[in-house]
């Protein structure tokens, strides 16, 4: 126990010294989720996530636009931007201002077009209640563009936000329409077929259908929220955490130098000459490292919590789970320590380890969704990024925050980040020995 | 010199894929308060010997006891009584001596008052006690060749194995650590010696063990094998022995 104590110790001292690789396993986390989760937010609202520039030019002012701008607020994605009818304003106007990358979104809705299309309704109305087949009229069209750089699935909500629009002004229209040809219709008909004592009776109590615009909607789509702790997915949400266990194992770079330096040094000869147990120092320099990912996590929920909302994100919530996130870490830190001592006890030189390290980090944080989610990956690559055990901390964290569900549930990743940890530290245990020939 | 420290006795070490062993047949002895040179061209064997004779590396045939008991089997109170002078710093420059003897003190279970007094001692005979809370990397080439050999004494060893701990110190600085080494030995301290500079060998060592080809190729008192062989000088006569052929 003392020997570990003893190492734990040096460990902190050697830290505390080199400054610079301190600061590199404090800042770059801190960097990478500041940086990522502004990015991502940014994303997120160019993919309907948030609020997206639209610039508009309402020549109309009627039914259509009305439609129109009660949907976009209801959406909350779109950040208005109306242009004022008048000289230099129109269709290719917005289609420049779109083109050019100073919107994402431009929308033209063309002068008189609620008018026009209340007059087509009942001209259309008439001839279908007279038995005549509707005259062919020119379609009306809402004029939109989109920035090219933007995302599909934007364009793809953005122009079902319009059909929707376009299909609700139309059914207005045509009940109005029919509002207005009914009573007359009926009572032709019932002059027709009942003789003059009804249309008398119908003169003296006119057919009246009243109108009304109270019709609520009669079906709605609507989100499931099967639990109460689900919460929307959001960049901050995604990758406080998942960023947090990319810094986390980015601790593999100090813990293998500081092996391959002791042995560089010579220091690594009197340490397995002397009466102590090689796993008990290996133990000793895990527990530095855990206590150092404890505090880069302390850190990055406070970049979550105080930091990144100044940016404009969402603020970070543990939801209740900080003790079950902390569990998490440790057992994520506990695998990259383990890594890193194997690497260390492995590598032949620092730039071979360090290599190593920087490249399986990124490729593991990859393959495991750190950068991209994982369902969003080739079908042939899914399988494979069950091996990352950034992945594993990752899927933790998601079961977690993501989806409700208590730390029991989040035991098979667990399991293996643990398992990985102490079958790397039991490795490099082995490989302890050689050092000293 | 009262009782024997180190018995090693037919040494055997093989590694693969060389058609002849590291180290063939060594036998040799180290008794309390000696200090024993072990000499070598480059590739003789010394390191291999040196490291089964610390426990490091388990000998394809022989023994080794230290203090009377066997190396391999009673690893943990073997390294307990041997302390090492490595060639290298073999301490953590960024570390002050302070942190690193404290460090290496606990690993030999030394603890409280018990690791300041031997701290204390170990830098006030190698005249370390100014420079205690400077980090190592500050220190200059002799102190920093002192701080291994305080870090080797920390815990009071009986056996002392110091490779090549003069290598890049000056004059007046081997002097000082030829002059504490000198003490130990008459504090009883056996050492193992090894060296490329004969003049040390012929200051410091009673006796010498030179080995060639891993192969032990004289043995004796430093004077008795220079009457043997009727060379004048430590070097000649090693030269004698191992040849002017360019090692690795």
């Amino acid at each position: 126990m003392g020997c570990l104590w003893a190492a734990f110790v040096r460990d902190l001292h050697l830290l505390r010294r080199d400054r610079g690789g301190l600061a590199i396993l404090f800042i770059m986390p801190v960097a990478l989720v500041l940086i990522v989760c502004l990015v991502q937010d940014n994303v997120l609202k160019s993919s309907g996530g948030g609020s997206v520039a639209l610039v508009m030019l309402d020549e109309d002012g009627g039914l259509v636009s009305e439609l129109l701008q009660t949907a976009l607020k209801r959406s909350g994605a779109f950040r208005i931007t109306r242009l004022e009818p008048g000289a230099g304003q129109n269709m290719e106007a917005i289609e420049g201002l779109v083109t050019a990358g100073r919107y994402q979104v431009g929308l033209y809705l063309p002068e008189q077009l609620s008018e026009t299309l209340q007059r087509q309704a009942l001209v259309q109305i008439r001839a279908v209640c007279s038995g005549l087949q509707p005259p062919a009229e020119h379609v009306l069209r809402l004029g939109y563009a989109f920035d090219p750089a933007v995302q599909g699935g934007l364009q793809a909500g953005f122009r079902g936000l319009l059909e929707q629009v376009s299909a609700n002004a139309s059914l207005r229209v045509q009940l109005e329409a029919l509002h207005t040809v009914l009573p007359a219709l009926l009572e032709r008909h019932i002059s027709q077929r009942l003789g003059d004592f009804y249309v008398r009776a119908l003169a003296d109590a006119p057919f009246d259908l009243p109108a009304s615009d109270s019709l609520m909607p009669l079906l709605e789509a609507h989100p499931i929220r099967a639990r109460k702790a689900f919460v929307m997915p959001s960049s901050v949400q995604h990758n406080v955490p998942a960023w947090s266990i990319f810094g986390i194992f980015f601790i593999v770079l100090p813990v293998s130098a500081l092996l391959l330096q002791e042995r560089s040094q010579g220091v690594s000869r009197r340490l397995v000459l002397a009466p102590a147990s090689p796993l008990q120092l290996l133990l000793g320099r895990l527990l530095t490292f855990l206590l150092v990912a404890l505090l880069q996590f302390v850190l990055m929920l406070g970049v979550g919590r105080f930091v990144l909302p100044r940016f404009g994100t969402d603020l970070f919530s543990a939801q209740g789970h900080l003790p079950a996130m902390f569990v998490i870490i440790l057992c994520a830190a506990l695998a990259a320590c383990g890594f890193g001592l194997l690497l260390g006890a492995w590598s032949r030189t620092q730039q071979q380890a360090t290599l190593t390290a920087a490249v399986t980090i990124v490729i593991a944080a990859a393959l495991g969704g750190i950068m991209v989610p994982v369902y969003l990956m080739p079908a042939f690559m899914q399988p494979i990024s069950l091996v990352s055990p950034l992945g594993w901390g990752l899927e933790a964290f998601q079961k977690l925050l993501l989806r409700g569900e208590p730390l029991a549930a989040a035991w098979p990743q667990l399991t293996a980040l643990v398992s990985t940890g102490l079958i790397c530290l039991l490795l490099a245990k082995k490989n302890l020995q050689r050092w000293s020939r | 010199m009262s009782r024997p420290l180190l018995q090693a006795e037919g040494l055997l070490k093989r590694y693969p894929g060389l058609d002849r062993p590291a180290v063939n047949d060594i036998s040799l002895c180290l008794m309390q308060g000696e200090i024993l040179g072990l000499l070598g061209p480059n590739g003789a064997g010394k390191t291999t010997t040196i490291s089964m004779l610390s426990g490091l590396l388990r000998p394809d045939g022989g023994t080794v006891r230290i203090n009377g008991r066997e190396v391999l089997s009673h690893a943990r109170s073997v390294r307990q009584m041997i302390g090492l002078v490595p060639q290298e710093l073999a301490l953590y420059p960024s570390l002050t001596l302070r942190e690193n003897l404290l460090f290496l003190g606990r690993l030999y279970g030394l603890s409280g008052s018990r690791l300041q007094e031997r701290l204390t001692a170990c830098c006030g005979m190698t005249g370390l006690l100014e420079v205690l809370n400077r980090p190592v990397d500050q220190l200059s080439g002799g102190m920093k060749r002192r701080a291994n050999l305080a870090a080797g004494i920390l815990h009071e060893p009986v056996l002392l194995f110091l490779d090549e701990p003069t290598v890049g110190v000056d004059a007046q600085s081997r002097h000082l650590i030829f002059d504490h080494l000198r003490q130990l030995r008459e504090q009883g301290l056996g050492m193992l010696y090894t060296t490329h500079y004969m003049e040390e060998v012929h200051h410091l060592c009673q006796r010498v063990v030179i080995i060639d080809e891993g192969r032990i190729v004289a043995q004796g008192a430093v004077a008795e094998l220079l009457e043997q062989q009727g060379c004048q000088q430590l070097e000649e006569l090693y030269l004698s022995l191992t040849g002017k052929a360019l090692r690795d």
